[in-house]
């Protein structure tokens, strides 16, 4: 069984060091047939965001992209399609976890390992969002208007 | 402005470039910079690199800091150049800042604000005196620094993301309605700007504007050519998700994050068109990386383009043309910069018009001179 | 190298190195109109090409459905009618039965390029027709010979030419082809 949806294991990948991730990726590779549906690629995309004005969409800049989308035969052709969009220039990271997304999607033989990974790969993300909560725990504020409040009361 | 070729200096040339990384190389303390301390430690030059380059790379940024030695014109103009030689391969769905997993949350209108203030990351509060014990600081005590902060705190019971304020603002029919527009966003590295331009162009090529710039004409505004006279109703700085369609799926998967500074400003109200209510007026600035400087400029910018557009401008702020032709920090430096490169048959020809035009007055002032006597 | 970084030699007109030395040679043919260029990418010539050229920002048509459904992707580049395509692939053998676009005055670039597939093609051929051809990047003239290319390609390519509007044409065979930019004059001599 793995919990994480579909949309996060990317993610949770990427934040593993990726010698590991594709040496994984590598095994799996060998030992099915690994089709390209698109070629893995790395380049720019134009990140489009929502003015917090008047929601008007505008571009605030380009982001770096690798993407890759690939089939996944078994030797006994059962076959499931595998993809990934990542924020880096690697095409050959996107490829490794396309495959592992594919091995997942499609259960294919030994896919425990790869949801292992993405375990590991989501708490390692989570470690990441518990500090950055300890930094807005840490400067929560509570500011109190001049006489409204005892004066002894403030911050504390 | 016209240009001659040159030839020769390639001895010259060559040994610019050795001299320039002598100076680099000649640092005493035997260290090379590292990227990660770069993009750690000096994360604000860093922020300042990614937005002013137009793209997010925090990493090739560091590396540009370090070629061209800390000068972020230089460095955002080798990030432009990079980014030329890369393929478009997408434009990533709208994107949602109300998903951003902050590290910093403020309001200047309200003391409570839904879900809380956090001060966050910040220099806000603390005195401008010199921390003269980072002169020497102890390596063994700058790395427990992180391992001391994460390990005083209790675990956080927070929510992964945060509500807007003017959302609640607008709930309450304080602000104008939200833009109906459909079009799709102006594309400032693909179209010239030709004015007019749509709001989106303007906001695209603020976002990647030279931070100084923006502060400069905002800060004319505020200063008394112009009027905004700004409330900052929210200033966040966080990660947002990039949620882009799965190749396989097609339903959105998190390629990743992106840190960006985002800043909303209320500004005076006004009276309503036709037979609508007066409501306040609003402005907003985002960029990549964390730069508050550059999104509350850019915020009041927005802000003065507005009514600069819809009544013509009374201010330099408040002319799109003269704003969002002189921000960018690329088109300007290079400028600047062009004037230093060799224009001497320019320059030979202008000699040649002055000397002309002094005979001729030398020789009119004679004989003026000798109609007087 | 590992496994991972290199897909299957039989991608060989998919990888970097392959499309680099086919842009190459792209430059050179263009250079030199008539002049035969090899292909030594293991897929039909004309596919080679197209992959080298294309990505996500250009148009494509194809009204002779010669690329496979599942090639499409690969190219990356969106679907055009012929009449407005940047590129379009086409059976040179077949009567040419739509009207590509020759640019603007304005933007003349925006003119099509013609991939056409013929049976064979070359600077000197037996069966062949010749085409005597002049202009810029040809010393005095020369002769490309060509079989399986229907005249109305070239009828039509001289009646669209008004320079700088006008359509380039790039002919392959199997394993060969040569560029006939909108610059270059064609007359068709008597088969040998």
């Amino acid at each position: 069984m793995i919990d994480i949806p579909r949309q996060e294991w990317a993610t949770a990948l990427f934040a593993l060091p990726t010698k590991e991730v594709k040496a994984v990726a590598e095994s799996f590779a060998s030992s099915c047939q690994v089709r390209e549906v698109t070629l893995p690629q790395s380049g720019l995309g134009l990140l489009t965001l929502r003015d917090g004005a008047f929601h008007e969409a505008f571009h605030l800049g380009e982001l770096p992209v690798a993407r890759a989308h690939v089939v996944l035969r078994t030797q006994d052709g059962q076959e499931s399609s595998g993809g990934a969009v990542l924020i880096d220039d690697r095409a050959t990271v996107a490829r490794a976890i396309a495959i592992l997304d594919g091995v997942i999607a499609g259960r294919l033989p030994g896919w425990e390992t790869a949801a292992a990974l993405v375990e590991r790969g989501y708490s390692a993300r989570a470690a990441k969002f518990a500090e950055r909560k300890h930094i807005l725990a840490s400067t929560r504020v509570d500011f109190s208007l001049l006489g409204q409040m005892d004066e002894e009361d403030g911050d504390e | 402005m016209s240009y001659v070729a040159i030839k020769g200096g390639k001895a010259a040339i060559d040994g610019a470039a050795a001299v320039t990384e002598f100076l680099r190389g000649r640092d005493d303390s035997g260290e090379p910079l590292n990227l990660s301390a770069i993009e750690c430690q000096l994360r604000l030059l860093t922020s300042r690199v990614v937005s002013e380059g137009g793209l997010y790379h925090p990493r090739l940024a560091s590396l540009a800091i370090k070629q061209f030695q800390g000068d972020t014109l230089e460095a955002a103009f080798a990030l432009r150049a990079y980014r030329s030689t890369k393929p478009r391969l997408l434009a990533t769905p709208v994107q949602n800042s109300t998903n951003m997993r902050c590290i910093r949350r403020i309001s200047s209108a309200f003391k409570d604000i839904p879900g809380g203030q956090m001060l966050g990351p910040n220099y806000d509060f603390t005195l401008r005196l010199l921390r003269f014990d980072l002169a020497d600081e102890d390596p063994n005590e700058f790395r427990s620094i992180a391992r001391k902060f994460l390990g005083a705190l209790p675990e956080a019971d927070l929510p992964d993301s945060f509500p807007k304020v003017l959302d609640a603002l607008r709930a309450e029919g304080l602000l104008p309605p939200v833009a109906e527009s459909r079009n799709e966003p102006f594309d400032i590295t693909r179209e010239p700007l030709v004015f007019p331009v749509p709001r989106s162009a303007a906001l695209a090529t603020m976002a990647r504007a030279e931070t100084g710039s923006l502060l400069a004409m905002a800060y004319s505004n505020m200063r008394g050519y112009g009027d905004v006279h700004p409330t900052v109703a929210e200033l966040r700085v966080g990660y947002i998700p990039v949620m882009v369609p799965h190749p396989v799926t097609g339903e959105p998967m998190e390629a990743g994050e992106v840190l960006v500074t985002e800043c909303e400003v209320v500004a005076m109200y006004e009276s309503g068109k036709a037979d609508c209510l007066p409501t306040f007026t609003l402005g907003y600035g985002a960029c990549f990386g964390h730069n508050e400087v550059k999104a509350i400029s850019m915020a009041i910018l927005d802000r003065s383009l507005q009514k600069g557009m819809q009544d013509g401008p009374e201010n330099p702020s408040e002319d799109p043309e003269f704003v969002l032709l002189h921000v960018d920090g690329v088109d300007s430096m290079g400028f600047a910069s062009h004037y230093k490169m060799p224009h001497y048959v320019t320059f030979q020809s202008d000699m040649d018009r002055l000397r002309t035009t002094q005979g001729k007055a030398r020789a009119a002032d004679q004989a003026s001179q000798m109609e007087v006597v | 190298m590992s496994d991972i970084q290199t897909p299957r030699a039989s991608h060989g007109a998919w990888l970097s190195p392959m499309q680099q030395q086919i842009f190459r040679d792209l430059l050179h043919v263009f250079s030199y109109p008539g002049r035969v260029a090899e292909c030594t990418a293991d897929s039909m010539t004309w596919l080679a090409l197209l992959a080298a050229l294309t990505d996500g920002e250009v148009t494509l048509a194809d009204p002779h459905g010669l690329i496979a459904a599942d090639i499409w992707p690969k190219l990356e580049a969106r679907s055009g009618t012929p009449g407005k395509a940047t590129f379009i692939v086409a059976d040179g053998g077949r009567i040419m039965d739509f009207q590509p676009c020759t640019g603007s005055l304005e933007s003349p670039e925006t003119g099509a390029t013609l991939l056409l597939r013929v049976a064979a093609l070359g600077e000197d051929l037996d069966g062949g027709v010749p085409l005597n051809l002049t202009g810029p990047g040809i010393q005095g003239n020369t002769e490309l010979f060509v079989s399986g290319l229907h005249p109305s390609w070239l009828i039509a390519r001289a009646g669209l030419a008004a320079f700088p509007l006008g359509i380039d044409l790039l002919l392959c065979d199997e394993r060969r082809f040569a560029a006939l930019p909108r610059t270059t004059h064609i007359e068709i001599g008597e088969m040998l």
